[in-house]
């Protein structure tokens, strides 16, 4: 108790040591806040993950149906099948269920199997059905039974639908991939829908690497924080040494100090990312929203962060002042760091190496083992060693600059980096791993967007919509015939619908491709031979590669493809979408356009690792900026008297104002080129060794330019806000002593 | 030394007619309630050492900063050479203080991250000399000082009395016509105070520099060719050292 009562007579009096503590409490609240969203993200995302997978029907207790129609449901089990639909260029999951009335199987967040002819959505679709006429989407479903709840969805966002149906009707859908979620083809017969914790080991990368971008400028921020006022609490230790107080008194003290205000700091985070779940819940992350309670965090974690956080601080608070070792007249002295050694970039080249490694095994499609850990522990090691070797290069660097120094401000700026090329560097960590996984985000971002929508004359419109038909057997003849009658009479219904501009159907060329008559060929805006009857179309329907026709004998007398072309409106689109989903043709895959394939292309792994990526950039960033200007106000007040002094000389306050830009300028301009080519070259190994060489990084986007140079213009804000404190605090008035 | 003369007149007539390089008259200055200056008057000759005395509180250090322009008293006038330096704004009051002013300070208070020859430079950077020749006569100071084998120590290397001698090379580097001087010994055991002061006297009468010094330290005192000791915000006697 006395210890207590020491600290706060030591510690709390003042306005100035008052705003010392309330900076340290709001900077361990900030990073606790966000320490906790993030724990609460990354439980929320590994959960989420089993929640969206469980229409992929390979995970559960499933045995695959290969003819449906023959096939029934029992109590135990169900009759499943899965396919992609979409609407306006988003994605519907859909499941169609064949069951009894008295099924035991449970679909998740649906529970009791839907009756035939009924379905339940997502709350999302629900809201997207109400809001459009129902031959445009909701005649798609049947009859609605109910919603689809969290125990069942990805997030709010998630567009899925349960439908009921019979055995007659079960689609046999062909594979698809939605979001992260890969649709297994054909009909299953389920007892038990199962989702996974991750999809896909690049899944678990992707995440991990995210919660580390976030992770570790938190870490920086509450390390710097915890510094705050060093010199001017020296100060106050010395003078409690001169009066009799022992060095392991004042170790407690301070460890006192630090740790009751941790506390604080720590319980408003919990409080403060209480407040900001509701914000956090409208960031997408990989598959869209997350629920609010994906990112509740459990109370024992909460406990566990809130006791290591305290502990952390108290620990290290006490750790350094005992290692200062703050004699009587502390005050008066400083300690200087001890020199960098060339050891600091060990683990920056060992970084480059695990990488390297990695990568060039994997693209000798002979991987290592666990090579996604591997390159996460490459990544790690790399951005560790980047902060390792940041003092040492600071060092060196400052070094050659002091010697060229002819200005009061660069003197005094580069020796103090010299002396203190640790902490010098520190202000500017954080914002030099925002700006390595800038780099690294925005380079991992260019295997995307890659090919762009097509629209020419070797290339269907992009909201021509293209239906692929099951194939009756090919030596079938009646199949055949009854096949070509079905899909000729439903062409036509089709070509009824409003804002359908022309039906096709396309019969299989024995070789290759569909073949159609000249005349539906020109109808829907294929491009056709002159005076050809018939013409072989061949290539991409779906913008990948142009579509090459040549002439063509009379066709094979199955139909392999059904075009129709709309007016273009989304109205119509989906419109005729829906007409053929209710046409009961025999689709091996759901109809789409070029638009949709497009969509679907660009939502793939590494789009949401750029989603991600951007929402660790920015978190990183803004920490960072808050880091650097801390920083340098704590680098001025510790400084502040002799600062005062030479103000006092007739130093002007632009000099002071220099020493802080060029202390802030120096360690961030030294590691800035070697930020940008690692982050590259971590994007590059990350990228090609995941995949194995099937993907590459091309050139950055412009948007990469743009947030480097915000980036660079929030350090140079947080560097500006300090400004009047440096003037402030180094007046005459502030340093008189008598 | 023994003090030999005393006179009773808060500001000295002047010596020899010549006209004084400072001079202040009728100084006021209140803190709040606090009355720390209370009619102050006071001359300072060229080449000329005046330490400021009195008990803690009595208004010495208040005194010191308002002659140096630091502080701008509430009444009163305070002239140097020919300029009202209490008509002059603040910009224009650092620049006196750059151009013609020294500083020494109880504690040195150099910048810790510099080597004593960097210290002793950052006047003359500041001045617009060039980093070599800055360094050159940083250099030469430092050697005349007795500190030419402590030139590239950080101040955490020095003892007290020698930062407070690189603390004396960097207020002299400018070849200040007046230095002031705030309890420059304070800090120091009586050998380290002597070395000091030795230093400082010598070199101030060496280059014809004006010295206004405060101390509790009637040894310290002893270096100076008046003293004036300050109780209550006044002066309430002065005397000289021969």
């Amino acid at each position: 108790m006395r210890l207590f009562t020491l600290t706060r007579l030591v510690t709390a009096e003042g306005r100035g040591a008052a705003g010392r503590l309330i900076g340290m409490a709001g900077g361990i609240a900030v990073g606790v806040a966000l320490l906790l969203l993030l724990l609460g993200a990354y439980g929320g995302i590994t959960s989420r993950s089993e929640r969206l997978s469980w229409p992929d029907l390979h995970h559960g207790e499933v045995t695959q149906v290969p003819d449906p129609a023959a096939a029934a449901p029992t109590d135990e089990s169900v009759l499943a099948a899965t396919s992609l639909e979409h609407f306006d260029g988003r994605e519907i999951i859909r499941v169609d269920i064949v069951a009894t009335p008295d099924s035991t199987v449970v679909v998740p967040g649906v529970g009791q199997p839907p009756a035939a002819g009924t379905y339940h959505a997502s709350p999302a679709l629900t809201a997207l059905i109400e809001a459009n006429p129902t031959d445009i989407l909701g005649s798609r479903y049947g009859t609605r039974a109910g919603s689809i709840d969290e125990a069942g969805l990805a997030g709010p966002d998630s567009l899925v639908v349960v439908t009921g149906t019979t055995t007659e009707n079960l689609r046999s859908s062909g594979y698809g991939r939605a979001g992260s979620v890969l649709l297994g083809g054909g009909a299953w017969s389920v007892t038990e829908f199962r989702g996974v914790s991750y999809p896909s080991s690049n899944y678990r990368t992707i995440t991990i690497i995210g919660a580390i971008a976030i992770l570790l400028p938190v870490l920086i921020l509450v390390g710097i924080v915890t510094r705050l006022g060093a010199a001017t609490r020296a100060e106050r230790f010395a003078a409690l040494r001169l009066i009799g107080a022992t060095p392991r008194r004042v170790a407690a003290i301070a460890a006192t100090e630090t740790g009751v205000t941790s506390l604080v700091g720590a319980l408003a985070g919990v409080a403060l990312a209480w407040l900001l779940i509701p914000v956090a819940a409208l960031v997408e992350i990989d598959d869209g929203r997350l629920f609010r309670t994906d990112l509740t965090v459990p109370p024992s974690t909460v406990l566990i962060v809130v006791a290591s956080v305290v502990a952390g601080c108290t620990a290290v608070a006490g750790w350094r002042t005992s290692r200062a070792r703050i004699g009587p007249l502390g005050g008066s002295r400083e300690r200087t760091e001890r020199r960098p050694t060339a050891l600091g970039i060990v683990p920056l080249i060992a970084g480059v190496v695990v990488l390297l490694g990695a990568t060039t095994a994997a693209l000798r499609h002979t991987p290592l083992p666990h090579t996604d850990r591997i390159l996460i522990a490459g990544f790690v090691l790399l951005l560790v060693g980047l902060i390792a070797a940041g003092p040492v290069l600071t060092y060196w660097i400052a070094r050659i600059a002091a010697r060229g120094a002819h200005r009061t401000a660069g003197v005094i700026a580069m020796n103090r980096i010299q002396q203190h090329p640790r902490a010098t560097f520190r202000a500017v960590s954080g914002l030099v791993a925002a700006i390595f996984l800038v780099s690294v985000f925005s380079a991992g971002i260019t295997t995307v967007a890659e090919e762009s929508l097509t629209e020419d004359s070797a290339h269907l419109s992009p909201t021509t919509l293209i239906a692929s038909l099951s194939s009756p057997p090919p030596d079938d003849a009646s199949a055949a015939a009854s096949g070509i009658t079905a899909v000729t009479a439903a062409a036509s219904r089709i070509a009824r619908t409003d804002g359908v501009a022309a039906t096709a159907i396309g019969y299989s060329h024995p070789e290759s491709g569909s073949v159609f008559t000249a005349a539906d060929a020109a109808l829907v805006g294929l491009p056709s031979p002159e005076g050809a009857s018939h013409i072989q179309v061949t290539g991409g329907f779906f913008g990948d590669g142009p579509l090459v026709t040549r002439p063509a004998a009379t066709p094979d007398p199955r139909p392999g493809i059904l075009v129709v072309a709309t007016d273009g409106t989304t109205h119509s689109v989906e419109r005729a979408r829906t007409a053929i989903l209710g046409s009961k043709l025999d689709l091996s895959s759901p109809p789409r356009t070029q638009a949709d394939h497009e969509s679907a292309r660009l939502h793939t792994w590494a789009d949401r690792y750029a989603n991600l990526g951007h929402l660790g950039v920015l978190v990183a960033t803004l920490i960072s900026a808050v880091s650097l200007a801390v920083s340098s106000i704590a680098a001025i007040l510790d400084r502040k008297r002799v600062l005062g002094l030479l103000r006092l000389m007739g130093m002007p306050a632009s000099t002071v104002r220099r020493v802080i830009v060029a202390e802030a300028a120096l360690p961030l301009a030294t590691v800035f080129a070697l930020c940008v080519g690692l982050g590259i070259l971590t994007a590059w190994c990350l990228i090609a060794g995941l995949t194995e060489g099937r993907r590459t990084i091309t050139w950055l986007p412009p948007s990469y330019y743009l947030i480097l140079a915000t980036s660079l213009a929030l350090a140079a804000t947080a560097v500006i806000s300090t400004f009047r404190t440096a003037r402030t605090s180094t007046t005459i008035e502030a340093t008189r002593i008598g | 030394m023994n003090k030999v003369e005393t006179i009773s007149t808060s500001a000295r007539a002047p010596e020899g007619g010549s006209a004084p390089l400072l001079r202040a008259r009728g100084l006021r200055l209140a803190f709040g309630l606090t009355e720390a200056l209370r009619g102050v008057d006071l001359d300072c000759h060229a080449g000329e050492i005046i330490a400021v005395t009195g008990p803690s509180g009595s208004g010495k250090s208040t005194l010191l900063h308002v002659l140096a322009g630091v502080l701008v008293p509430d009444e009163g006038t305070v002239d140097y050479d020919t300029v009202r330096l209490t008509d002059l704004n603040e910009t224009g009051r650092s620049r006196l203080r750059l151009d013609k002013f020294g500083f020494v300070f109880q504690y040195g208070q150099l910048l810790p991250d510099l080597t004593a020859v960097d210290n002793v430079t950052i006047p003359l950077l500041l001045a617009g000399v060039k980093r070599r020749e800055a360094r050159r006569r940083a250099d030469s100071w430092l050697d005349r000082l007795g500190l030419a084998e402590c030139s590239r120590k950080l101040p955490g290397q020095l003892s007290g009395g020698q930062a407070q001698r690189v603390a004396v090379a960097r207020a002299l580097a400018t070849t200040p016509t007046m230095l002031f001087a705030d309890e420059p010994t304070g800090s120091l055991d009586s050998l380290a105070a002597e070395t000091v002061m030795l230093a400082l006297t010598e070199a101030a009468r060496d280059a014809n520099t004006a010295v206004i010094l405060t101390t509790h330290d009637p040894r310290t005192a002893a270096y100076a060719d008046w003293e004036v000791v300050v109780r209550d915000g006044q002066i309430t006697v002065g005397g000289a050292y021969r």
